[in-house]
Formats: C-alpha cells, structure tokens, sequence
C-alpha cells in the first residue's frame, strides 16, 4: 500500500533519473577525443520495491523508485598501472635509440667521407712519400700533411660532435626534470583538492582524469610509479622513493659529481618516510623513462663514445709517432726529435680533442732510418700501417661495429616497446574510452525509459482523475 | 573485449606509422643509393665495408707503387742496353787498334780519343736519373752515382741502399741498383776499378807506343768482365720487371674482386627494393583506405 501521490512521484524520479543519465551521456560523445577522458557513467540503483511491507509505513520513503547515486569513473586500475609502466620502459628506450642515432650520425659510415676513408688516404699519402723521394718529394710530402691535417681535424670535429651531444642531452635533462618538478607539484595540488572533493560530496572525476594525464606523463618523463590511497591520494615514487605523498611534493634537481669524469644523478630535496618528511638531499634510483635514457647516455653511452674515439686518435699517434721516433728526414743528417703528433702542447698522450699535427714543414717529414738517404723505409712501413694489429683502423673498425651492434639493438629494443606500449595503451583506451556506439545505445535507452516513465506518469495522472472526478457518481 | 574508437583509432595510427616508415626506409635507400645509411643497419656489413674499403685503398697504393718501380725498372733496362753498346764499341775500337799495329801512332791517339768519348758517355750513362735521384745510386741523396777525382778516378757517391717499393702484402722490390756491382769501383786496396777508369787506362795504354799486344789483350778480358757485369744487371732487373707485372696483374683481380664486394655490401639491390617499395605502398594504401572506412562508420549512421 503506498500513498495516493507516491505513483507520480516515483515516475518524477524515474522522469529526472533519465534526463541525468542522458546529461552524462551527452558528456561522454562530448569528450569523444579528450585526451585522457575516461568515461562516465550515471549510476542508478532502484529505490526499495513495490512488494512487500510498503516503505510509507517503515521509513518514509518512496517505493520501486529509482535514484542517481553518482558518476563512475569507468576506468580500470590494473590496465593503468600497465599502461604507465610500459610508458616508463619505452621513455628509456626511446631516449636510449634516439642516444646512440645521435651518436651513429656523427661517424658518417661507410662513406666516402668517414674518417675510416682518410686513414686510408693518409697511409696512400705515406706510401706515396716513400715512392717519391726525389725531385717531386717537397710536394708529395706536403700533401701528406695535409692529409694528416684532415684526419687530425676531423678527429677534433668528432670529439667536439660528442660533447655537443652530451651538452644537449644534459640540456634535455635539465628541462626534463624541472617539468617534472612542475607535474609532481601538480600532481600534490589534485590530491589535496580531490580529497577535498569527495569529502563535500562533489564529483572529482574530471580533476582524476588531469591527475591520470599528469601521472602519465610522469611516468613517461622520469618513470614514476603510483600507488592509490584509500582516500584517493596519488603517492608517487621514483625507484621506490615517495617524492609525493598527499598534497606535498619533493623538488628534484639535477646533480653532477666526480672530478674528470662527471657522474650525473637526479636528487630530490626530501625523503618520505613512515608518514612524513625528512629535509636534505637524497638520490633517487630512477628506473625508468626518459631520464633514466639520458643519465644512462651522459654516464655511460657517451663518455664510451667518447673514450673509444680516444683510443682512436692515441692509436694513430702511437703508430705514426712510433714509426716516425729517431728518423731521418729525407737527406738529411740529423734524425727527426719532434714527435709528428702530440697532444698540442710536448705531450704524445693524446685524445680525439687535442690531437695536433706538430710537423708543419714538408722538409722535416721522418722517413728514413739511415742518415742521408733517400731509402724512405719508415714511410714504406707506415704505407703498412692500416694492417697492423693495433692500427687506428682496426680500432676504429671495431669502434663502428660496436656502435652499430648497440644502436640496433637499440633501435629494436625502442619499436618492440613503443609496440608493447601503443598495445598497453589501446588496451587502456578499451576500457576507459568513449565508444560512440555504447553512447548512442545509452541515448536511445534513456530516451525510451524517459518517455516510458511519461507514459506512467499519464497513467497515474489518469487513475488519479479517475478517483477524484469520477468517484460518487456512479448511477448520475 | 570492449573496442572503443579511440582505441581503434589508437592502433590504426600506430600501424600506418609503422607502415609509412618502413616506405621512408626503403624510400631513403632508393634516393640515397646507399644500402647502409648508418652502421647499425648492418653492423657487420658496416665492419667489412670499412675493412673492403681499407683494402682497397692498399691495392691501389700498390698499382701506384708498381707503376712507379716499372719506370724505374725501364729506365735501368735501356741505360743498361746502351751501356752493353758502349762497352760493345769499345771492345770493337781496342781490337781494330790491336790491328792497326803499334807504328801508327796517329790512329791509335784518334781510337784513344773516341774512347774517351765513350767513356764520357757511360759515366753520363751511369748518372741516370729518376725524378732526380741516380737508379744506380742505391738509396743515397746525392743527386749522382759516380763522381770524377781530381785523380782521375770515379768515386761512388752512392749508397748500398734500397729503394723498395712494395707492390703486394708480401712483395717488395728493390727497384734501384747499386752502382758497385754494375760499373765496379775504384780501388787501389784492393786492386779494382770501375769501367771508366777501365776506358781511361786503355785510352793511356793506345797512347802509349810501348804497350805490348798482351796488354791489350789483358784490357779486352777486363772489357769482357765489365760488360758481363753489366748484363748480370740487366738479367736481375728484366727478373723485377716481371714480378712486378706479375704482382700488377694480382692486384688487377683482387681489384674487380674487392670493388664488386664493395658493391654488394654498400650499394642497393634495386630491382629488390623497388618490388619491395610496390608492396609496402600497396599495404600502406591498404591501410589508409580501410581505416578510413572504419572509423567513418558508427550507429548513428543507421538511426533515423
């Protein structure tokens, strides 16, 4: 038994009910390619039942009614979490792939132009010397310093190519981490207004979906993990070091460290412990995305690179240094005491950045290892030189099949990822995103039960009339 | 499984990208001609390019030094063959003066004089050069083989050197001779002389009305002994020329061999890639078209 208005009133709710399920429905094809928008859902759950003891007697309220009790958020946690830590794992890989291209694009191999190709030109120019050692010899000579001129600058060119890359990835890293700085504040600023939220009753979805973005994006930038507290706050980690928790953020900060080879690491101002702050500096282990790629390519890939080409330009003075030692420039009486290449200053430990060509006068060439003679042995055996164990080109040919093992596989690492992660954020995209088809299915099944629930309007209106008007006269 | 557009959309960019680079790779190769762009697209094939490359750029250097001792080779072979002449003439002019009878003073000082010509002559002979430096001078830096003493002797201003030019991983030839060996040397110790003092001494003993027939005779077999010294030169360097054709025709073959692998390792296969650049267009177009068509459509296409 239910009260004589309870039928109108019960189809009102029933009347607003759609009209709100068709307003977060319309929301949903509004937000078709939102980035980041998860899709909601108006959540309607029957209010009591029309059978049994009638609600009037128990509690006052309707009966067989339905109510909205709020908007789902329709997005699943697990392929989130997934989602994030494949982007983690593709940031590092990408930035590891786009390390070594960099670095693949400074050795133009094989080319013609490589520097594979004028070690080969300066040993032809030896040889050369060693054929003409007569009339044409002051000229032939001079070209051979100014083949070592070329090899000797395009090694400078490649160092100095290197330490542009390392200062553009250091770049890169720093605006990497003060975006991070930003996102983490951010990310601290949705938590406190989220709790805020939910604890008044209001809908927090939307700021959700901008701290999921963030949360992202993170992930993406320095490999970030997330954990949800009951009460909806994001605690971000890095490497397992909380750098938010609730609505504070720690503020990170690239660091350098070490004397001649710089270590670089990223720190943050804070640690996070039990369940509050502890001021100074600490390390973070970050594990993942693209700050993980660039510490890797600053602290290894680079200063390997860099090392290797070194190794390089100390092979190529070793060899001709040692070919040269104590030798007799062409005629002459006096062997040669200057070292043909040092590392600009006396010194003959050189690297690809400060080795200098230290012989200017075709006169002072080394080439025999008799006095006063035009035998020219030293410069026949540096004519040689490219087949030596040892050689500037073996150690260069090993430095460019090293190097382009690495970069493939890093290259191949990085598509199998972006492949893994593109499937990851498909699978995301599934169960968050807005299907037009599932919208417009819902537009048409509130739109139906709204003018079902008009339709049971008319016939309690009618039933009421019938009470009302027609009650008592009967037989009139 | 629920399937969203965005999630379509999602998967069908990320296929027409993958798609449309590997068009671009195969687009570059084409262009650029070049089947390694970069070593780590073949990092082997990178290595034993730079290795071909290395190996071609030494056989070239060994034509060049081939073709450098073959001038040096021809050089000594014609000095050497008018050298034998001039020997040749002189050993004609001392018999014809043997026959000329020691009375007739006059002809015998005119064969005397034409000797001494000769003799000029051989030195010059001997003072050969290439591109300045004697081919009889062994490695030295003097710019001659042989200089006149104010004693009338020859000293050998040259050295025992070698000029060497190598012409294969393991051949290197000595291209220069010494002078010693061909022409002889002046020395008193121990008791031998260079064929221009050789000449001079006949020239002297024609001038001299007491010289005895056997002396002339003893000149002649010195005449013979210098002469075969001379086509023992000879016969060592036609032995070089040789090896160093020999070696230029090696060299020739691993040439056309080594530039053909070049080829192979760092020049596109074109007719391959182009069949390749077909496939890939059509299923990049195959690609483009059905997603179009699929995300067009939606159920508000069929509601009224």
């Amino acid at each position: 038994m239910s009260s004589t208005f309870g039928g109108l009133q019960r189809t009102l709710d029933a009347l607003n009910a759609q009209r709100f399920g068709l307003d977060v429905t319309g929301q949903n094809i509004s937000n078709l390619g939102t980035p980041g928008y998860t899709r909601q859902r108006a959540d309607q759950v029957s209010v009591g039942t029309v059978t049994g003891v009638p609600i009037l007697y128990t509690k006052g309220e309707n009966v067989g009614s339905v109510r909205t009790d709020g908007i789902s958020r329709l997005n699943d946690q697990v392929l989130d979490q997934n989602a994030r830590r494949e982007h983690a794992v593709n940031g590092a890989a990408q930035q590891v792939a786009t390390t070594y291209s960099d670095i693949e694009a400074v050795y133009d191999e094989p080319s013609s132009n490589g520097l594979a190709q004028q070690f080969s030109q300066l040993w032809g120019a030896w040889g050369d010397v060693a054929t003409h050692l007569g009339d044409g010899g002051p000229a032939v000579r001079q070209t051979l310093l100014t083949e070592s001129a070329t090899v000797v600058s395009q090694l400078n060119a490649t160092a100095g190519a290197l330490g542009r890359i390392a200062t553009n990835t250091l770049g890169q890293l720093r605006t990497t981490v003060s975006t991070v700085n930003d996102q983490l504040a951010s990310v601290a600023s949705l938590n406190k207004q989220i709790v805020a939220g939910n604890a008044a009753g209001q809908s927090t979805n939307e700021l959700q979906d901008q701290r999921d973005v963030l949360l992202q994006s993170l992930a993406d930038e320095i490999g970030a993990a997330v954990t949800f507290e009951p009460n909806s706050n994001a605690t971000v980690s890095i490497g397992g070091s909380v750098v938010v928790a609730a609505d504070q953020a720690a503020t990170l900060s690239v660091d350098a460290s070490g004397t001649g080879a710089t270590t670089y690491s990223v720190t943050s101002d804070r640690t996070y412990g039990g369940a509050s702050w502890t001021p100074g500096p600490t390390t973070l282990p970050v594990a993942g995305g693209e700050t993980l790629g660039t510490l890797e390519a600053l602290n290894t890939t680079i200063p390997d690179a860099q090392q290797q080409l070194d190794g390089v330009a100390q092979a190529l003075a070793d060899t001709v240094n040692g070919a040269t030692a104590g030798k007799y420039p062409a005629g002459s009486a006096t062997p040669s005491s200057t070292p043909f290449f040092t590392d600009g200053a006396s010194g003959t430990t050189v690297t690809a950045a400060n080795i200098t060509l230290n012989i200017t006068d075709p006169a002072q060439v080394p080439v025999s290892s008799t006095a006063n003679s035009l035998e020219g042995d030293a410069a026949l055996a540096l004519s040689q030189a490219a087949s030596g164990a040892g050689s500037p080109d073996a150690k260069y040919a090993a430095l460019i099949g090293a190097l382009g093992t690495e970069a493939s596989g890093a290259t191949q690492r990085a598509t199998t990822q972006a492949t893994v992660t593109g499937n990851a954020d498909a699978a995301r995209e599934s169960a968050s995103g807005v299907s037009l088809d599932e919208e417009v299915t819902h537009l048409m099944q509130y739109q139906r039960a709204y003018q079902a629930a008009s339709r049971a309007m008319t016939t309690v209106d009618q039933m009421l009339d019938t009470l009302i008007n027609r009650t008592g006269t009967v037989g009139l | 499984m629920r399937v969203t557009q965005a999630a379509i959309a999602t998967n069908a960019y990320a296929n027409v990208q993958g798609n449309l680079g590997r068009l671009t790779d195969i687009q570059s190769k084409l262009s650029s001609g070049r089947n390694i762009a970069r070593p780590s697209d073949d990092p082997t094939g990178s290595v034993l390019a730079l290795q071909v490359r290395t190996q071609l750029s030494q056989i070239n250097q060994y034509q060049r030094n081939a073709s450098d001792a073959l001038s040096w080779l021809t050089t000594i072979d014609s000095t050497l063959s008018t050298a034998v002449t001039n020997v040749t003439s002189v050993q004609t002019l001392v018999v014809q003066a043997k026959n000329t009878g020691a009375n007739d003073v006059a002809a015998r000082s005119a064969i005397a004089d034409q000797i001494d010509q000769l003799r000029d002559q051989l030195v010059g002979l001997a003072n050969t050069t290439v591109e300045g430096r004697p081919v009889f001078g062994g490695a030295t830096a003097s710019p001659a083989a042989f200089t006149p003493q104010p004693d009338g002797t020859y000293a050998y201003t040259g050295d025992a050197g070698a000029v060497n030019r190598q012409v294969a991983d393991a051949t290197t030839v000595n291209v220069s001779q010494t002078g010693t060996d061909v022409f002889g040397q002046d020395d008193t110790v121990a008791g031998t002389s260079t064929i221009f003092s050789l000449y001079s001494k006949i020239s002297t003993d024609l001038r001299n009305p007491a010289v005895s027939q056997s002396n002339l005779d003893a000149d002649l077999t010195a005449l013979d002994t210098a002469s075969g010294k001379l086509k023992v030169g000879q016969a060592t360097e036609g032995a070089l020329y040789n090896r160093v054709q020999d070696a230029q025709n090696v060299n020739e073959r691993s040439l056309a061999g080594l530039t053909e692998q070049q080829s192979a390792l760092e020049d596109v296969d074109a007719p391959k890639l182009l069949i390749d650049l077909s496939l890939q267009k059509m299923s990049y177009d195959a690609g483009l078209s059905v997603t179009a068509q699929i995300l067009q459509g939606s159920l508000l296409d069929y509601l009224h």
